[in-house]
């Protein structure tokens, strides 16, 4: 059933490639993402249950291809990635329609959504490997026919620092394999049990290269910015996603396969460190930001450094924080790229200055933005809280056994938190408040991609107030 | 058997949900059903006096489990403390909700004035009575955010309307906007140390069940003494106490009816709540005797904010300006009051919830009376409402009999609650009460100024009328001013059915009074004998009057650090652009070099056979050499 809810987005692609209206292209490229969600629901329920279950197809059984598990931490993954997705979709059949070729950039689309199921969904390191690269070519060509600005050069780039980070990853795994002749998680985590830290911190090094570029850490962030804000929309909310799948990979690396290689010092400094000034670093330079879609990128640079600082802190909380900031960031990040692309539908700019007094015209979008944001500081009754709250938890834990060092994180962790809001607010101010103004287009479509983000918005409400639907699923996972 | 008090967060939370429902069914409905329910709230609230009185009563239900932190339980804690401030917050929300029915009647947004007014009482309603410290964050964060959308309120930030709209003069003049964004960032900067405090008391005391704190021995453990610090700390910001002072005078943009209930009434004590909670659990602990320092931070905190925001009420132009820092002033008094409770224990507990309990009163009402007079008037400045009291001779009476109550005069209700809050800190600190005793004439003088300008002593035309003053705008001023006369006039009889549901507590004497009193009267000798123009202040006090004014340069601190923050911004974006035109520029190098190499590859056999030559000769070179 794994495999079915992977397939099935790949499955409607060559259909799509046939229509020519983006309506019905949207709706049914969304009808097989649902498809996906609904062939997801057995393993729901397991999880919840406190069960996985693993498939293996043998297609080259040595390499341990292809191997699926489900899953709590999975599974929540995967919903997350398949409902941002079929939403996204449904958004992107309206706001695409003046774009050419709609068969082509939804079949793309759901090519890039499997790949992205494929990577939570996956048991090995090589499954992985091999969704995690196959999402790189259809997002790479979405960003360079539709993409805006230098589509061309900003799409290479992109292609390019993941290309190089994923071929670092691919020499870890060709570590791991030789030394310990296995490359499934569950596998790993047996053997890797009893290992001597020092001799797995090579492998591992190599191996969170691909998901640190992934992630967007400082210092390896430099295609973010600009892949971000470039892309078109629905992109941007897929990228969004693929950046939660940086850590969604040091997860289950660091966390579930290899928690030992988080006891060697220098390694988890440097991690923690790297988390940190990528915290600060991203949401300073959110503040300085004129266009609205690079405010949100490097937000969700900023974001990336809390995930992985609370991989990094390694306490027990680690697995549910990192499962639980993805799936609030994911929602907030992708309904604020949904309504910025609302807001350049409307006024056709996205530089925050020339924006303003939106609120009285597109309130749904208003209300839907300050959800989005009051989630990404953190804020209840929003899912970010909790995210935020585990993160707090599990840095302030290490701060009790390891002195100054995670002192410093949990200060830089306050820091960035009220550094999210004021970023975050004042966006929200500069484009929704002041003094009214007259938008450029009126169409019908507005109330469509204005609506969609509303959806997200109060899902991550509904969420925030009863976290428990999420956490009962993670908590059976440890 | 207590789960029906959940009806006092439930109800508001459920009618601010379906205010776009009732909306489209009728605006009347709409704005009748939250006036309505808040009865249904208050009656809630009044059924809760009725329980036995001293045990704390805790209900809990499970809400989340999260690995490593363990159950975090939904739940209420029923106890003195919780049943008053619920009380107050229904009752307070009831006239305030009636009186926005006249005073916002006709605002084209009020889908977005009821949702936010009802979540704000359902999110303090939840915030004071729950059980544990991280529920009590949730409501904390819902009246936070509630705030700051009812402070920007009016977000269009139109210019025609800075008269009555906007906040402050040039060039601290701000828009309803910027005040709102100022007033939530500035408290949740102060949030962060709450959040700090809980998640160190989780790890350490493995709970933050408040009714399991209190049970709990520490020991020898400073660090989670230290967490109740920082507890105060993050209390501070939403009680707008020093440092975090300058957010409240600015969230003075949002509509009258909002200030009074928000930040006069209910959500900035809020801090006052918190601290209270965090003294019963010092007290619980032993601190008391043992390590006074906590206590003496909150008193001192407490008493110089008191005495700073006194002073600035002094010199401010606008009328709801002084209200605000009289606010602060007296939410001075109450921490003050609870600092010494190192010494008095229980009593100071009573005596600030007492004053709490009149400050609300009387503090309303004036922000009331305020409203309708700018409402009218058309203008938040004292120029503008000069003879407006003169004009309004009922309302001027309310608001009157109110400010009387803030200077302490009895026998209004005012009066005891200042001797009970005095009487605690006299114990604890003679200097600090000291200070206290000067505040209290400091207050009388602004309280005089404030009735002396609004009067128009001297003026003899009487402002312009704009606006027609409605019934529904009256009565809560009526109402309000009559509780402080009546309560007032109860005065021992109510303090001590009230001091005694406080366990061992006896209402503090009045052996201090004759001091208040002279202080009071001085202060308000001297500003009505300045304000009858029988004397004018001397020249050298002028400065002083300058940084007053320019509120102590705090202000200006603040938006510092902000362009500093600013500018740090500023250069991660610049070395962020720079950052990555490096990278691309050495991605251009490489192409470069590449180009370079090309010359080697000439594709002629003879040159390509001279290379192999060499490079041959250059491997077994290399070979001999490292062999």
């Amino acid at each position: 059933m794994l495999l079915a809810s992977v397939v099935a987005p790949l499955v409607a692609a060559p259909l799509l490639l046939a229509v020519k209206d983006w309506r019905k292209g949207g709706f049914t490229a969304a009808a097989s993402l649902v498809l996906a969600v609904c062939l997801l629901m057995p393993e729901v329920i397991k999880a919840c249950k406190g069960f996985s279950s693993r498939e293996v197809y043998n297609v080259e059984p040595s390499l341990y291809l292809i191997t699926l598990e489900g899953g709590g931490f999975n599974t929540v993954y995967a919903l997350t990635v398949l409902v941002v997705c079929s939403l996204s979709v449904i958004y992107a059949s309206s706001y695409m329609r003046h774009f050419g070729n709609p068969g082509v950039f939804l079949a793309l689309y759901l090519v890039a959504s499997s790949s992205l199921v494929g990577v939570t969904l996956s048991g090995s390191l090589t499954t992985f490997f091999l969704f995690y690269e196959f999402f790189l070519i259809p997002s790479w060509l979405l960003i360079l026919y539709w993409g805006g600005g230098e589509a061309k050069s900003i799409s290479f780039k992109y292609l390019l620092f993941t290309e190089a980070g994923a071929l670092v990853t691919m020499a870890g795994i060709a570590l791991i394999y030789d030394q310990y002749r296995s490359l499934a998680f569950a596998e790993l985590r047996e053997i890797l049990k009893d290992v001597n830290p020092s001799e797995v911190i090579a492998p591992i090094s190599l191996l969170i290269v691909g998901p640190l570029v992934k992630s967007a850490l400082f210092p390896l962030h430099a295609w973010l910015p600009d892949a971000h804000s470039e892309a078109p929309t629905p992109v941007s909310v897929q990228l969004t996603l693929a950046v939660g799948i940086g850590n969604w990979a040091l997860a289950r690396i660091l966390l579930f396969s290899a928690p030992i290689a988080l006891e060697v010092p220098p390694l988890r400094a440097t991690l923690m460190a790297m988390a940190a000034v990528t915290m600060i670093y991203g949401s300073l330079a959110a503040l300085s930001q004129r266009d609205l879609k690079r405010v949100l990128a490097f937000s969700s640079i900023s974001q990336s450094g809390y995930a992985l600082l609370g991989i990094a802190s390694g306490a027990e909380v680690g697995v549910t924080s990192s499962a639980l900031i993805f799936v609030a960031h994911s929602m907030a990040k992708s309904l604020l790229f949904m309504v910025s692309g609302c807001v350049e539908r409307a006024t056709n700019t996205r530089l925050v200055d020339r924006l303003g007094g939106l609120a009285a015209c597109m309130p749904l979008a208003a209300i839907s933005a300050f959800i989005g944001f009051l989630c990404l500081s953190g804020i209840p009754p929003t899912l970010g809280f909790w995210a935020e709250l585990m993160i707090f938890f599990g840095v302030f834990a290490t701060i009790l056994d390891r002195g100054y060092f995670g002192f410093i994180a949990g200060i830089v962790l306050l820091v960035s938190s009220t550094l999210t809001a004021a970023y975050g607010l004042s966006t929200f101010r500069k484009v929704f408040y002041g003094a009214a103004r007259e938008l450029e287009v009126h169409e019908s479509g507005l109330s469509i991609i204005q609506f969609i983000p509303l959806i997200l918005a109060l899902l991550l409400i509904v969420l925030g107030a009863y976290p428990s639907l999420i956490v009962n699923m993670l908590i059976r996972t440890e | 058997m207590y789960e029906w008090v959940n009806l006092l967060w439930v109800m508001p939370t459920l009618c601010a949900l379906s205010i776009p429902l009732l909306s489209r069914v009728s605006k009347l409905l709409r704005d009748i059903a939250p006036a309505l329910v808040c009865c249904a709230t208050v009656a809630t609230a009044v059924l809760l006096l009725r329980l036995p009185g001293r045990a704390p009563v805790s209900l809990k239900f499970d809400w989340v489990f999260l690995p490593g932190f363990g159950r975090v339980q939904f739940g209420l804690y029923i106890d003195t403390l919780s049943v008053v401030m619920s009380n107050v917050v229904a009752w307070i929300s009831l006239v305030v909700f009636i009186y926005s029915l006249g005073y916002m009647e006709g605002d084209s947004s009020l889908d977005r004035y009821w949702f936010f007014m009802l979540l704000f009482l359902g999110g303090m309603e939840l915030l004071v009575m729950s059980e544990n410290l991280i529920q009590m964050l949730l409501g904390w964060e819902v009246v936070g955010v509630c705030s700051f959308a009812l402070i920007s309120y009016w977000y269009k930030d139109s210019k025609e309307e800075r008269r009555v709209r906007w906040v402050g003069e040039p060039p601290e003049e701000y828009p309803p906007s910027h005040c709102g964004l100022k007033a939530f960032l500035v408290t949740r900067l102060a949030d962060t140390f709450i959040v700090a405090g809980i998640i160190t008391l989780s790890i350490m005391a493995r709970t933050v069940s408040f009714a399991e704190l209190l049970a709990l021995d520490p020991g020898e453990n400073r660090l989670l003494q230290a967490t109740l610090a920082l507890l105060f700390v993050g209390a501070t910001g939403k009680s707008a106490q020093l440092p975090f002072t300058e957010w409240l005078p600015d969230a003075m943009a949002g509509p009258t009816s909002a200030s009074a209930l928000i930040h006069a009434a209910t959500m900035v004590k809020a801090g006052v709540f918190l601290t209270a909670r965090v003294v019963q659990i010092a007290l619980a602990w032993g601190l008391g005797a043992r390590s006074p320092s906590l206590f003496k931070f909150i008193l001192w905190t407490g008493v110089l904010t008191a005495f700073a925001a006194a002073l600035q009420a002094v010199v401010t132009s606008e009328l709801k300006k002084t209200l605000a820092y009289s606010t602060m002033s007296q939410i001075g008094y109450m921490l003050a009051c609870l600092g010494a409770a190192s010494v008095t224990r229980e009593l100071s507990l009573a005596s600030s919830l007492f004053h709490l309990i009149s400050h609300a009163i009387f503090k309303s009402a004036l922000f009331l009376c305020a409203g309708v007079m700018i409402h009218t008037v058309g203008s938040r400045f004292y120029e503008d409402l000069k003879g407006i009291g003169r004009s309004m001779k009922a309302l001027y009476v309310f608001f009157a009999v109110a400010a009387l109550s803030l200077t302490g005069v009895p026998p209004l209700m005012g009066f005891w609650s200042k001797e009970a809050v005095l009487a605690s800190i006299v114990k604890a600190d003679t200097l600090a009460a000291l200070l206290a005793i000067a505040t209290a004439a400091i207050t009388a003088f602004y309280t005089v100024r404030m009735l002396a300008l609004t009067y128009g002593v001297g003026v003899k035309q009487t402002s312009r009328v704009h606006n027609s003053l409605k019934l529904t705008m009256l009565a809560p001023c009526a109402f309000l001013a009559a509780a402080c006369l009546a309560l007032g006039l109860l005065g021992s009889t109510f303090e001590e059915l009230f001091y005694s549901a406080f366990s061992s507590a006896e209402p503090g004497n009045l052996a201090y009074t004759p001091f208040t009193l002279g202080a009071v009267a001085a202060g308000a000798a001297l500003a009505a004998l300045h304000y009858l123009r029988a004397f004018s202040f001397p020249g050298f006090l002028e400065p002083f009057r300058y940084v007053l004014k320019h509120r102590l340069y705090l202000n200006t601190a603040y938006y510092l650090v902000a362009r500093g923050i600013a500018s740090m911004g500023t250069c991660a974006g610049i070395f962020d652009s720079l950052y990555t035109k490096a990278l691309l520029s050495s991605a251009a190098a490489a192409n470069k070099f590449g180009e370079k190499l090309k010359v080697l590859q000439t594709g002629v056999l003879t040159h390509e056979e001279l290379l192999w030559v060499v490079g041959g000769a250059l491997i077994l070179a290399l070979l001999t050499i490292f062999r």
